[in-house]
């Protein structure tokens, strides 16, 4: 009861801010209204036509969301002196609706090191400084463990995450130390949070907690989370509309039921078990396994307490994924090398199980970066595979953009399924081919595509050459932003 | 598709960002399922169930002087968007906040945009035509872009004072803006003090 009380005067003060973008929905709220009313009484306030006529324009006339979008992305120390111009100044910088505290900005120039006490008081200056709540906090720092700082950066969180005067909409915990920073509870308590950004964080989530429940945007990078505590989550964050899970070496069945989320990514250095279970709103999912990174997070891997992987196998997982995806709008799939289960007899039967059954697929984007070792010892599939498969519904009537990243050695194998698409696609409008062999390869894969007889005739067909490995930059282009 | 319930929805409806042109369902889904049910394709409905809007926009400024400009350009300006797309279709829509020659520079900014070639960077051409404002001409021309909730320009403005502010110490920006210093000595030695850590260079 006194929750909800304070959930709603919570949102009763961020409702009455004018927001820094004039998009901004509640910015728009109050322009709407100041519109109407032509009533200003602040001189801070947008000036009205008396105003207008008076007096010759300074920036000081300027209204406060908009000097904070002068201000804001001047940085953290810049900002923070703007205060000294004149009494006009002195509090623009203590509402600024976007605050990112990065401890690259403490370094000191002729120590080359980061005063920790300075940085911790300076982070407690901003936040007994504030006036107004936050719309985004963004926090990078490697200090946020250990180093006895613990009770410091459980205070800012508590301040960010409970207390009205510094609550925040968006947060952002990015460690930069070398082990994880487990995450205090008091974060799972913020009740106008809307998304929330971890990176090599640690997160216990208890059975039930009063917060999040606004929150729509998840994303958790190189984060430690339990299988039972992210279906604990799902359970509670009942708007949620986009997850994304990268590199959470401790998830290896996820399961997944939420009946508001819309965009899921997931990427991941081996092979998973993600069973989607009661997702009717989800309309994109991006799956990646990205195995070269495996090295580089060695340390992270602990197998021994891994749970057993449910199915049969690596395709057959990938298959009863697939088979949730029937709403689902937009599909990226990539399969790094050394997934050895993954042969090209496997790849094909997978590849017309997502063609046949996404009939509403309307973006689809695979990656495939197998090597020459595995890729010489395919002769399982047939040379025309490609022209005898008949066209299913997703490919006839809505499939419009299609991304193929091409980092390995199976050329015939995608060009024939590019063959396909272009031939039966009718409602193609761009083909984008990102390949890492060079311009001799990329003039013979332009070449034998240019005779095709396509049957959607405005179809845009792109080509890109990218250096070997160096692939993951496109993904971004192709749609998963989130990402990269 | 009835007119009247868009009306609505965009005037009270400020939580959603819509679409201007809102096709009632998506032509490809509704041929798929149609497919999949068996049936013969049928006719798709077609984007020309939009009702009609005007090729040209008035726009009235403070000194009630109007200027003529095409839809499109236009739309780059939320204010002015909603008033054409309001069933009554406010024409001229009346800018009252926004005197004629800043009106002028805010046109000539989205025509530049519009006609723009896809993938064109403007950066260059952005500067160039904000730099050669006076001072007054561009905070009037920001605070009008607020106004008129036009996001293009407006990001376009602040960016560029901001890009002014970035390089300077804090003399300098009163000195370049004609700030004056309201503070008395003990005053700024304080906020110094307080915030000492934002100070050190």
């Amino acid at each position: 009861m006194e929750q909800c009380e304070r959930a709603s005067e919570i949102e009763r003060v961020f409702s009455s801010l004018p927001s820094g973008l004039p998009s901004d929905p509640l910015h728009r709220a109050v322009r709407v209204s100041e519109i109407r009313e032509s009533n200003f009484s602040s001189p801070s306030a947008h000036p009205s036509t008396m105003d207008y006529r008076r007096r010759s324009y300074s920036m000081d006339d300027l209204p406060d969301n908009l000097l904070h979008m002068v201000v804001g992305p001047l940085g953290l120390k810049p900002a923070v002196r703007t205060s000294l111009l004149a009494k006009r100044w002195r509090d623009v910088h203590r509402s600024l609706p976007i605050v990112e505290i990065d401890e690259d900005d403490f370094v000191s120039p002729d120590t080359k090191t980061i005063d920790e006490y300075e940085f911790v008081s300076a982070v407690f200056a901003i936040l007994e400084g504030r006036l107004l709540p936050f719309e985004r906090f963004r926090l990078c720092c490697g200090l946020l463990d250990g180093e006895g700082f613990d009770d410091e950066f459980k205070k800012i969180l508590e301040c960010v995450s409970i207390r009205e005067r510094t609550i925040t909409r968006e947060l952002s915990v990015i460690f930069v130390g070398g082990d994880f920073y487990k995450i205090p509870e008091c974060v799972l308590f913020n009740l106008v949070l809307i998304k929330l950004e971890l990176e090599k964080c640690w997160i216990d989530v208890p059975i039930s907690f009063p917060g999040l429940k606004k929150l729509r945007v998840l994303f958790l990078n190189i984060t430690i989370i339990s299988e039972g505590d992210l279906e604990r989550l799902l359970d509670n964050l009942s708007e949620l509309e986009e997850l994304s899970l990268i590199y959470c070496s401790k998830l290896h069945n996820i399961r997944i039921t939420s009946s508001s989320l819309q965009k899921l990514d997931v990427v991941a250095f081996r092979s998973l078990s993600i069973v989607i279970r009661g997702a009717p709103c989800l309309r994109s999912v991006g799956v990646i396994y990205d195995f070269d990174v495996e090295e580089a997070y060695e340390n992270v891997i602990d197998d021994k307490a891994a749970t057993p992987l449910v199915g049969t196998g690596d395709t057959d997982r990938l298959i009863r994924m697939v088979t949730e995806l029937q709403q689902v709008n937009k599909l990226c799939l990539s399969i790094s090398k050394e997934f050895d289960k993954f042969e090209s007899q496997k790849m094909v039967s997978f590849l017309t199980f997502v063609l046949a059954s996404s009939p509403n697929l309307k973006v689809l984007t695979v990656g495939d970066r197998l090597y020459s070792e595995i890729a010489n010892n395919d002769l399982t599939v047939e040379e025309d595979y490609w022209e005898q498969q008949p066209p299913t519904v997703c490919v006839n009537c809505n499939l419009q953009e299609v991304y193929v990243i091409l980092d390995g050695d199976r050329k015939k194998f995608w060009v024939n399924f590019v063959e396909y698409l272009l031939v039966n696609g009718n409602m193609l409008k761009k083909v984008w081919i990102c390949c890492t062999k060079g311009l001799r390869h990329l003039f013979e894969i332009q070449r034998y595509i240019s005779l095709i007889v396509k049957a959607s005739a405005n179809v845009i067909i792109e080509f890109e050459i990218v250096k070997k490995g160096k692939t993951r930059n496109y993904f971004a282009r192709a749609g998963l932003e989130s990402i990269y | 598709m009835d007119m009247e319930d868009d009306t609505v929805q965009v005037r009270e409806n400020s939580a959603e960002d819509t679409e201007m042109l809102e096709l009632p369902k998506d032509p490809a889904e509704v041929k798929a399922s149609e497919f999949i049910k068996g049936e013969s394709s049928k006719e798709i409905p077609v984007e020309s169930q939009q009702p009609e809007l005007p090729e040209n926009v008035v726009l009235q400024s403070l000194e009630k002087e109007e200027f003529i400009i095409k839809l499109a350009v236009g739309q780059q300006s939320e204010i002015i968007k909603n008033a054409i797309l309001d069933g009554r279709g406010e024409n001229p829509v009346p800018l009252l906040n926004v005197s004629a020659p800043i009106l002028a520079k805010a046109i000539e900014f989205w025509k530049r945009h519009i006609d723009a070639a896809e993938g064109e960077d403007l950066t260059e051409w952005d500067k160039a035509f904000l730099g050669d404002l006076s001072q007054e001409v561009l905070f009037e021309l920001a605070a009008a872009a607020n106004y008129m909730e036009s996001k293009s320009l407006l990001d376009c403005t602040c960016k560029f004072i901001a890009d002014i502010i970035k390089e300077m110490k804090v003399e300098e920006v009163r000195d370049y803006f004609g700030i004056e210093c309201d503070f008395t000595e003990e005053e700024e030695r304080k906020m110094r003090e307080d915030n000492a850590w934002a100070f050190e260079q």
